[in-house]
């Protein structure tokens, strides 16, 4: 009885799960498709790259300043308590954040941003009959909504994640020169000896995989979206549910993935 | 010609549809009536394709309406328009752009001259003035969006033309305007229309027959006088209800 409750279950998200993945996969041809035949659209493009992406950065600053002040003070204990001097807490902190931090703790603000927003108004179109209104117009949901989207998405990740990579390794740099006595001149020299191009490739390709994922995990939502109101919030709420569990997920793998290569 | 042949549709294990089967040919104006929630939204959905039937075939002239072919379900959906019950405009752009998206898209007007002509012709067909052509759907009223969702569906200029309720929502003034749009379509373009309605006067006085859906089958097929003299209890409901004596 709980083993077939619980065998349907897994059936069902792993069905989900895939059904998502495929969803990615169309997009991502559907772009190629737009490029290649330049049918373009740069206007829904250029829109959903200032929504998704430019009106997000004052809160990505402000967020991602305070986490390299934070990692600041705890690398500082952790490493008195170990090491017993913390001449090293720059490298550390800024390898911390470029490989990891940055890129997750930006894509997990990203998502409960835009996420819940996409997944709305999707929902809510499906609901207002305009989806199936796009299609009598000979117009692809996938190529009309979500491929902008996922362009801003993925543009607004990147970028994100290195605007604000430089406001908390200056954070950073501003805080150890109080906390540490660390001058900047020593700071940066320390963080860009042990930074290396491998760790900022590495945080480009965490970034767009992530930006990538949380368009395509809304759209999901909001196209299988119920049909009353409250299945539009509902659609909001798994949509950044399921993205942030993506995105640590993924996480991993490409971490994995990279200690490995 | 559209021709539906057994068709059956259920959602989550309850039958909406059972065995539907009628045609309408040329030139006629079908009003198919029936009670809230009996299935006429599905219905005429599943003509152009946004639902699929359980089982049974539609076909739209000689195109069987088919989702694995999308190419032929563009062009049945090119061919018969379909006004949503809800005006289903597209709020991120202007009434302009709403109604000569589909012109667009299909490549059936290229020059934006030809395109501005053929937006403000429709839009003077469903009686609203060029005033609303910049404002954004959110900004118009039920009944305008509505005559502009009707505008839409005409700007492609389609040979059938399904329409789910257009009346409901609308003034009354409006609701005889609309009417005549839908004769006048019908007798003088010899456009093929199919017009889910609660609207019974609209019924006897436009429509060319009537199809009564009861219980997920048709109970009443016929013209308007026969419809009038009906025995059916919900045909008679149907007049009564709407406080209209024959
Ligand atoms: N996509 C859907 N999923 C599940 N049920 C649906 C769907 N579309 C319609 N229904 C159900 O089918 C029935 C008929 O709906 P509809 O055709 O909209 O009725 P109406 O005759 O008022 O237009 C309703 O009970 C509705 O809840
Ligand atoms: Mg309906």
């Amino acid at each position: 009885m709980i083993m077939t409750w619980l065998g349907r279950a897994l059936i069902l998200k792993v069905g989900e799960f895939l059904a998502t993945f495929f969803l990615w996969i169309s997009t991502v041809l559907s772009m190629i498709k737009q490029l290649l035949k330049l049918k373009f659209r740069a206007r829904e493009t250029l829109l959903q790259m200032y929504l998704l992406g430019v009106q997000s950065v004052l809160i990505m600053v402000v967020a991602m300043g305070f986490v390299g002040l934070m990692l600041i003070i705890e690398l500082a204990f952790h490493m008195n308590l170990v090491l017993k001097h913390d001449s090293l807490v720059p490298a550390f902190s800024a390898l911390l954040m470029v490989r990891e931090l940055g890129p997750v703790i930006t894509c997990l603000l990203l998502t409960s941003r835009i996420g819940a927003g996409i997944a709305a108004e999707i929902g809510s179109m499906k609901i207002s009959e305009q989806l199936d209104a796009l299609k009598m117009l000979s117009i692809d949901p996938i190529d009309y909504l979500v491929v902008p989207r996922w362009i801003g998405s993925v543009f607004a990740a990147v970028t994100l994640t290195v605007i604000s990579l430089a406001i908390a390794i200056w954070g950073g740099a501003f805080l150890a020169a109080q906390k540490l006595g660390t001058s900047p001149g020593e700071y940066f020299n320390t963080v860009f000896f042990f930074v290396k191009f491998p760790d900022l490739a590495h945080c480009i390709v965490k970034s767009a995989v992530f930006g990538s994922l949380i368009p395509i995990v809304a759209a999901y939502q909001g196209f299988n979206c119920g049909s009353d109101s409250a299945a539009v919030g509902e659609a909001a709420t798994q949509a950044v549910v399921r993205t942030s569990l993506y995105i640590i997920i993924a996480d991993f793998l490409l971490t994995y993935l990279f200690y490995a290569i | 010609m559209i021709n539906i042949n057994k068709l059956c549709k259920s959602f989550d294990n309850r039958k909406i549809l059972e065995n539907i089967s009628f045609s309408v040919v040329k030139g006629e104006c079908v009003f198919i009536l029936g009670k809230s929630g009996v299935g006429k939204s599905v219905l005429l959905k599943n003509i152009v394709g946004l639902v699929l039937p359980d089982s049974g075939t539609i076909t739209v002239g000689e195109i069987k309406v088919d989702a694995q072919r999308p190419e032929e379900l563009s062009l049945i959906r090119q061919r018969c328009g379909l006004v949503f019950q809800f005006p289903a405009l597209l709020d991120s752009v202007t009434v302009f752009e709403n109604i000569c998206f589909g012109l667009r898209a299909r490549g059936l007007l290229t020059s934006q001259v030809e395109i501005a002509a053929r937006v403000k012709e429709k839009l003077k067909l469903v009686g609203l003035s060029e005033v609303v052509l910049d404002q954004m759907p959110t900004e118009l009223s039920f009944g305008t969006q509505k005559r502009v969702s009707i505008a839409r569906t005409l700007a492609v200029e389609p040979e059938y033309l399904l329409f789910d309720e257009p009346t409901t929502g609308m003034d009354p003034i409006a609701t005889a305007g609309l009417n005549q749009l839908i004769k006048n379509l019908t007798v003088k373009l010899g456009v093929t229309s199919i017009v889910v309605s609660h609207d019974i006067k609209s019924a006897l006085a436009v429509g060319t027959r009537i199809i009564l859906l009861e219980d997920g089958g048709i109970v009443f097929d016929g013209k308007p006088g026969e419809f009038k003299s009906s025995s059916i209890t919900l045909a008679q409901e149907f007049q009564m209800g709407f406080g209209y004596h024959a």
